[in-house]
């Protein structure tokens, strides 16, 4: 999905097709929000999918934490010291996969939604809420149906 | 043993086939623990699986336990006739002591641990079954139930491995 066809969901869900309340920057920046609320119901439910991994070559002792770190994975043999990654003393200087939980990056207009399919729109109902909530309305109703669709709970039943 | 076939074997039976509550590392520690448990409850039980022969060469009095060593079954002369401890030689800490140029250890050994799932077990395959078993039930309820599921394994495994089926001689039945 790209941001462009999110916005376009958004304005017909928040009756907005004429532009007259929200800009194209709001709804991205609500977009972006709902990516990182999504990303963390993934990361939550310990989903492969909010994995990313990268080598740390054999001697390498750290590195710098990626710019979309959330946190590490069950396991790993580093510690993690604010701004790098670094080896657990005594685990030995081998390569290595570090694996890591990520928040995706923000994105903007021309882009593409930077989650798979299913939880693209997960992303987009979240904006849809936030930008119903600025406006006043109450959005329990499009809350409950966010968790329905996100499929809360079913990756929990997996794990 | 292919350490990487017995992780994924063991990320199987815990229901983690997508790296999610265990690392690679966790699985290379298990694999190392519950190898020793195994081999440490096969030697109590009397198994041959672990037992294995090394030539003891004395310098100035001492020579070094091979670094595999986990518990002795008996010291040998140079002619191979069995020597009690006290019979001129001693052990003490990770050494023997002794006058003779040589001596024949048998012994238990502890399998090597590896340090990457990419390195060979020092485990025969006939224990891979075991292995995994016992690496899961370590990670699904820790130490304990670990060394519990070593003791089932090696009693399973050291009656049936080592002793023959007597043959009825009775007539009747």
């Amino acid at each position: 999905m790209t941001v462009t066809e999110a916005l376009a969901t958004i304005r017909r869900r928040v009756n907005d097709e004429e532009e007259r309340v929200f800009t194209d920057d709001e709804l991205v920046g609500y977009l972006n929000s709902g990516v990182a609320v999504t990303a963390m119901d993934l990361i939550r439910s310990k989903s492969p999918k909010a994995v990313k991994s990268f080598p740390l070559g054999t001697g390498i002792q750290s590195a710098a934490l990626p710019a979309d770190f959330h946190s590490l994975l069950p396991g790993m043999p580093l510690y993690c010291d604010g701004s790098s990654l670094n080896r657990l003393p005594g685990v030995g200087s081998g390569a290595l996969e570090v694996r890591y939980f990520f928040i995706p990056a923000a994105v903007s207009d021309g882009e593409d939604v930077p989650l798979q399919p299913g939880d693209a729109e997960t992303a987009v109902n979240a904006a849809v809420e936030l930008a119903l909530m600025r406006i006043g309305y109450d959005v329990s109703p499009e809350r409950a149906f966010r968790l329905l669709a996100a499929g809360n709970g079913v990756q929990d039943a997996q794990a | 043993m292919d350490a990487q076939k017995a992780a994924l074997e063991v990320r199987l039976a815990v229901g983690d086939p997508q790296r999610m509550k265990w690392s690679d590392f966790d699985m290379v520690r298990v694999l190392n623990d519950a190898g020793r448990w195994l081999f440490d409850r096969l030697a109590v039980r009397g198994s041959s699986l672990p037992v294995k022969r090394a030539t003891l060469t004395f310098t100035d009095g001492a020579a070094a336990l091979p670094t595999d060593f986990g518990s002795i079954i008996r010291m040998e002369g140079a002619d191979g006739t069995p020597l009690f401890r006290g019979e001129g030689w001693e052990m003490i800490g990770d050494s023997v002591l002794s006058e003779a140029p040589t001596m024949e250890l048998l012994y238990n050994r502890l399998p090597k641990r590896i340090s990457a799932l990419s390195e060979t077990m020092d485990i025969p395959d006939v224990l891979f079954q075991s292995l995994v078993a016992v690496a899961a039930a370590t990670l699904s309820g820790g130490a304990a139930d670990g060394l519990a599921q070593a003791e089932r394994e090696a009693a399973m495994i050291a009656q049936r491995r080592e002793w023959g089926r007597i043959p009825d001689g009775r007539v009747w039945r």
